[in-house]
This record gives C-alpha cells, structure tokens and sequence, in this order.
C-alpha cells in the first residue's frame, strides 16, 4: 500500500469506529469489545509482522498514517501497542494472543513477583512486561491490576510471572515511539479544530482568526504541530535507533503542552465543556506525556548518550546517531 | 480554509553524503586554531580567500548545471556542505548568499547572457553578491521600498536611493536589489523589479555600520544617479515582488536557520566533558539541544527535497526559519544559566567569550531574513486566517 492510501484507509477506519461517542462510552466504563472489533476488522492488526510469519511486513515508516490517524481521533485503546506487540511475538517464534496486547513501561521483580506499570492496560488480555534484556509475555488474568484511575497506567502484579521470553525488544522505547506518533496525531487534530473554531466564532464583528494576536497563536501552533510531526517521522524511520525515540518523546512532550495551552486559550470558555470534542485530544496528549517516560525521562537519557560519545559535534551525534 | 499540511520525510542521497568526509577533512586543516568565540560567527564572518578556496574545490554553485560552471549535483549537496561549514563555523559570510539565493535567482529568472556572464565566476568564488532588500524607511514592510531605477530613453536605468542593513556589501560585487521601476510606494507591489547593481563605482558609496560586538559586518549603500544597463534588470520588469519571494524561500529553510548556535554548544559540551560530575540540569539540557536539533534538520531536509523538486515551499521555509531561531536563541540563554549555576564553577575563557558573542548576537536570529512577527503572519496566510 503508499502511503497516501494507508493514510485514507487509516483515516475511513478510525471516522467509522472510533467516534467521539465510543471515546465517552469508553471513558464511562463501557466496553471495548464492539470498537476493538472493529479496528481488528481492518486488518492492520498483523501489518508490521513479517510475512514469512503472516504479516503483512509493513515497516514503521508505512504504519505511521495508522498511529497519526489514531491520534486524530484520540482512540484510548492500544491500538499501536497491540500492533509492535505482535509482530514482536510474531518474530521470537511465539503465538501472539487474541485481543487487546499492551506494552508496559517498566517491570520489576521483587522477591517472586513482578510489578509492572501498564499504560493503557485497562482492557488489554496480555502485556509484554520489561524483563532481562527483553520482554517477557504474560497474561493479564493472571496478575492482579490497579487502575491508578486517571486513565494512564494500571499497575499489575503478577506472582511467580511464567510466559513466553521476547529477547532484545526494547518495550518502554516501542511504548514511547508509538505514544509519541499518536500524540502527534492528537495535535494535528487539534490544530484543525482550533483554526476551524477561529474562522466560525466571531467577536467585536469579525471572525476571531481575523486578530493578529490569534493569529500569532495558530501560527505558532502550526510550527509546533509541524514539529512534532518530523520528530515522529524520524524515529519511525530509524526503530533501531533508542536516540530518535528519545528525541521524538522529547519534542512531542514539549510541543504537547504549548499546543494544548494556545488550543485551549483560542476557545475560550467553549473549550472547556464535557460538550465539545476538544478535551478527549487535551486527555488524549496527556495521557501520552505521562506515558512510557516524560519528556524529562527521555532527555536525560539522550543527554548522557551524547555526554558518552565520541562524535566531535552535537550535528555528528544527531546525524549519525538519530537520523539511520 | 486550509489547515496547511506538512511536507513528507526526506534523506540525503548517499552521493551527497559521501562529500561530507572529504568537507571535514578541508574543514579540519583550513580551520585549527581559529578560536570558537571566532567561529560562533560563522556565516556573519567573511573571508573571502576562504570562500575562494571552497569555489577551487568545487563546492560552491553546487545546484548549478555543468554548463554554467556547476556541479549540478542539486540542493542535497549544498546541504551537506551547508551543515558542515556552519557546524564548524567556517567563515563563509562572503559567498554565503551568492551560493544559496543569488546564483539559483540568476539561474531560475536571468536570461542566458546573465547565466553565462555570472554563474561561472560565483561557481569559482570569484565574484560576491549581497542582497539589498530593507531601506532605512522599509524594513518588514518590505513592498514599501523607494529606491528607484528609472527608464532612460535609451532602456537604461538611472538608480537612486538607499539600502540599509546591507550584509557583507564591503566585500561585496555585485547587489541584487529590490527597487521600484514605476510607480510610487502606495503601489505597493507592482512596478517592482530586481536589478543587479556593480558596486565598485564611484556614485555608490558604502558606510559599514558596527554591531554591538564590534564587527562591521552591515552597511549603509547610497546610490546617486547610479546608471545601470537595460540588462541589469533580473527577471521580468515589475515582478520583482514574487521573485524576491521566491528567494525568500531558499533564505529561510536552510540549515543557518538552526545551526546559529552550534559552535557554542559544541564548546560548551567540551567543557562539561572534563567536569568529573554533572547536574541532572545539564546532561537533560543536551538531550534537549539534540532533540529539538533532530526535528528542526527533518524539517529543513523536507523544504530541501521541495525545494530540489522545483517547489517554492514559501511557507514552510518561514516555519522552519521561526521554529529554528527560535531553538538558537533558546540555546544562549539556557547555556548560560547553565553554566554559572555553579558559581564555583571555572569554565575556560573561549566560552565565556563564545557565549558572550552568541548572547548578545542572538536577537538578530530572528530579524535577520524575515521577522517572527512577519512569518507568522505569513503562516497565518498558509492556514487560511488571511
């Protein structure tokens, strides 16, 4: 598929499915099942395995419109992470499980238990849990989950944690990378929705869009949502390279929290109702923020990186380090 | 309405990144023992045996066809070579515009006497160009300029007037300048046209006007009753304002836009790699300078590959170039703070004069090429609120 028809197809999928509606109806409780049933419809559930194993072999690069689009439409499922997780399985020679898969962020053993902190694990069957060098693959109805009831993260426990071992795959960066791209998404969105609003709602007898000092404000946004956008772009172009999801994470976060400000200033009061679409984008970035390492988290480890390296200049570190 | 969309990923050819080694290798020789607070001024520093030397080699003209004396080895090449010479801040301020706006303005609008006349001697680093846009009555609104160049009848021009802000012209040939043909100033932009000016001449005078860390890099040019031949005219008579626009594009989008401060930031990670211990502060600042570093050369590799395509991405030049100052303008502050958090601290003179310099040059970054308001206001126009 190009990109452009991955794009559309992405775009018809989630419009279809995951409507403002099914966002609240998930946030109440509901249930997933019709929703997930209708991404896992798509297809794209084994686009990133490889084809000898019945994938679809789709790259990172190609899946990007999937995950920018998710973002756009602020689905809280783990769409991408039940993707990456799969193909991972797929690759260590495993059987991937039905339904929901989640990347946790972190796990850590403690005397004969496993505690492992689980962005979006409220609905997921397994999670591949940080272990070793690698992951370890688990089933959830095994471990004993806690909601930390903001919607970021559940915290599981499992004791005497037995599955399947997924060597050297990096869970908290393929966490991060994805979290990253569908923030991105979430930001595109809101720019849109931000500019339609400037040009409907008119004030002193013009549309507001019409005021310099908004229109400093979209233009800004614009830059940072265009930011945002590359950072994703490199980093899904270079998997390999921990250096461009650190990167990536970095500059989302830091854009997040600038377009989420100007979205929410341009709409005024408006923009503060459970009415309006608006706030699931500014829960959607937040969540993303907190998710699988700060922008903070993902600086400091980039910053020891370049601290460690030989390159004579920041530009070689970031060329031949980020960019691959 | 239009919510503006970004232009896709780009990479390098391998054929223009094999250059790299053999820039670095020149770059290493050509530069030891330049001082970093000498370096930090990069493409404001001019050296005109420098630039000489890079034309010898073959790497200015680089987008330019064979037959014109280039290596028409498209902007990727000049964008590898770009980032070298600025990341080791090479003192290219005398080609520096020549290389990236006038020689593709001469090749893209000139007829083929002006190609031919011009684009070897810039291929060879013979001959400079400034560009003399801003007058002392008409900066950011550009479209109000005054000086004339006004029909004789014999089809030549008779030129009047003033520029200001006028980088480089000292070591300058020739200008490209933006003046009016006909018409008066509330016209606005028709009857604007762009005209190459020989500035060694005894009716054009130029004042140097020193910045604030003492370099005379500026200048004041005056034209009195300057006569220029009818093929002095660049381009079409009154389209001077979408050809100025046009250059504005390979002006903003480049990697100058984001590597202002990068012979600070290199100095200042020597320095942190000799402390025995770091603040979680600074290891997280230089993750954040390489960050914003990777997304800012993204953008600018994609308004290359628009630009190589023969685009004018003018609105996504000015993005990068207001996104990008913005990170270099970050950068001095930050490293300062940085630096006397410690007020034991005892970093080595060649910073603290790089710092100084980037300090207080800084606010420049965003003026210079188009103004953050200016941009703004033209992203402003890109997503349809204008």
């Amino acid at each position: 598929m190009t990109d452009s028809l991955i794009t559309e197809t992405a775009d018809r999928l989630m419009a279809d499915h995951v409507t403002p509606a099914a966002v609240r109806a998930l946030a109440a409780g509901g249930s997933p099942a019709a929703l997930w049933a209708g991404l896992a419809e798509s297809g794209f559930l084994d686009a990133l395995a490889s084809e000898d194993v019945g994938g679809a072999g789709l790259s990172e690069m190609d899946m990007l419109p999937v995950l920018l689009a998710a973002g756009r439409h602020a689905l809280p499922l783990p769409f991408g992470a039940t993707i990456a997780a799969r193909a991972a399985i797929a690759a260590a020679g495993e059987t991937a499980p039905e339904g929901i898969s989640a990347l946790a962020a972190s796990g850590r053993r403690e005397g004969g238990r496993l505690i492992a902190q689980v962005p979006a694990g409220e609905h997921a069957e397994a999670v591949l849990v940080p272990d070793g060098d690698g992951a370890i693959l688990l089933s959830v109805a095994s471990a004993t989950v806690e909601a930390a009831g903001d919607g970021t993260v559940c915290r599981m426990v499992w004791n005497g944690a037995n599955g399947p071992r997924i060597a050297g795959f990096d869970v908290l960066a393929t966490g991060a990378r994805i979290e990253a791209a569908e923030m991105a998404g979430a930001m595109e969105a809101m720019q849109v929705t931000t500019l339609r609003y400037a040009n409907d709602r008119s004030q002193f007898g013009r549309a507001i869009g019409k005021f310099q000092a908004v229109q400093q404000q979209l233009s800004v946004m614009t830059e940072l949502v265009h930011g945002a956008r590359a950072a994703v772009h490199v980093a899904a172009a270079a998997p390999g390279s921990l250096e461009a999801t650190a990167a990536a994470k970095v500059t989302v976060g830091e854009a997040a929290a600038q377009v989420v400000a100007i979205a929410h200033a341009v709409h005024g009061a408006i923009g503060m109702t459970e009415e309006l679409d608006l706030h699931l984008l500014s829960e959607r970035i937040r969540r993303g923020r907190l998710r699988y390492g700060s922008e903070r988290h993902w600086a400091e480890r980039l910053g020891q990186a370049v601290l460690a390296s030989d390159q004579p200049t920041l530009l070689d570190f970031v060329r031949t380090r980020v960019f691959r | 309405m239009s919510s503006f969309a970004p232009l896709p990923y780009a990479t390098i050819p391998a054929e223009d990144e094999s250059l790299r080694a053999e820039v670095k290798a020149f770059l290493a020789e050509a530069l030891a023992g330049m001082p970093a607070e000498k370096r930090a001024r990069s493409w404001v520093g001019a050296d005109p045996a420098f630039s000489g030397a890079l034309g010898k080699r073959g790497w200015l003209g680089l987008s330019l066809p064979k037959r014109y004396g280039g290596a028409e080895r498209g902007f990727f090449a000049r964008f590898v070579i770009a980032e070298e010479l600025l990341a080791a801040g090479a003192p290219v301020a005398a080609h520096w515009i020549t290389d990236r706006q006038s020689g593709p303005l001469i090749l893209r609008y000139g007829t083929e006497a002006q190609r031919q006349f011009y684009l070897p001697k810039i291929c060879a680093g013979e001959i400079f160009f400034c560009i003399g846009m801003s007058e002392p009555n008409s900066g950011s609104d550009l479209a109000s300029v005054r000086t004339r160049a006004e029909r004789q009848p014999d089809g030549s021009f008779r030129l009047n007037g003033r520029k200001i802000w006028t980088s480089n012209a000292a070591v300058c040939d020739y200008m490209i300048a933006l003046v009016r043909t006909s018409g008066a100033p509330e016209d606005r932009h028709k009857g604007l046209s762009q005209v190459i000016i020989p500035l060694k001449q005894d009716a054009i005078t130029i004042r140097p006007i020193r910045d604030l860390a003492g370099d005379a890099h500026f200048a004041e040019v005056t034209f009195d009753d300057v006569i220029l031949p009818a093929d002095a005219l660049i381009g079409e008579e009154g389209a001077g304002w979408e050809q100025v626009n046009a250059e504005l594009a390979f002006e903003r989008s480049g990697p100058e836009r984001i590597l202002s401060s990068m012979v600070l930031v290199d100095t200042w990670l020597a320095y942190l790699k000799t402390l025995r211990k770091l603040s979680t502060d600074d290891v997280i600042l230089v993750g954040r300078l390489a960050a914003h570093l990777a997304s800012l050369r993204a953008l600018s590799l994609s308004v290359t590959a628009s630009l190589a395509a023969g685009e004018s991405p003018v609105v996504h030049a000015a993005l990068l170039k207001d996104l990008g100052t913005t990170y270099e303008q970050m950068i001095p502050q930050a490293v300062a703070a940085a630096i006397a958090a410690d007020p034991e601290g005892d970093p080595p003179g060649e910073l603290m004069r790089t710092l100084a310099y980037t300090m207080g040059m800084s606010p420049s970054f965003s003026l210079r090429g188009g103004t953050r308001e200016i941009l703004r206001g033209m992203i402003a126009r890109g997503i349809g609120l204008r």
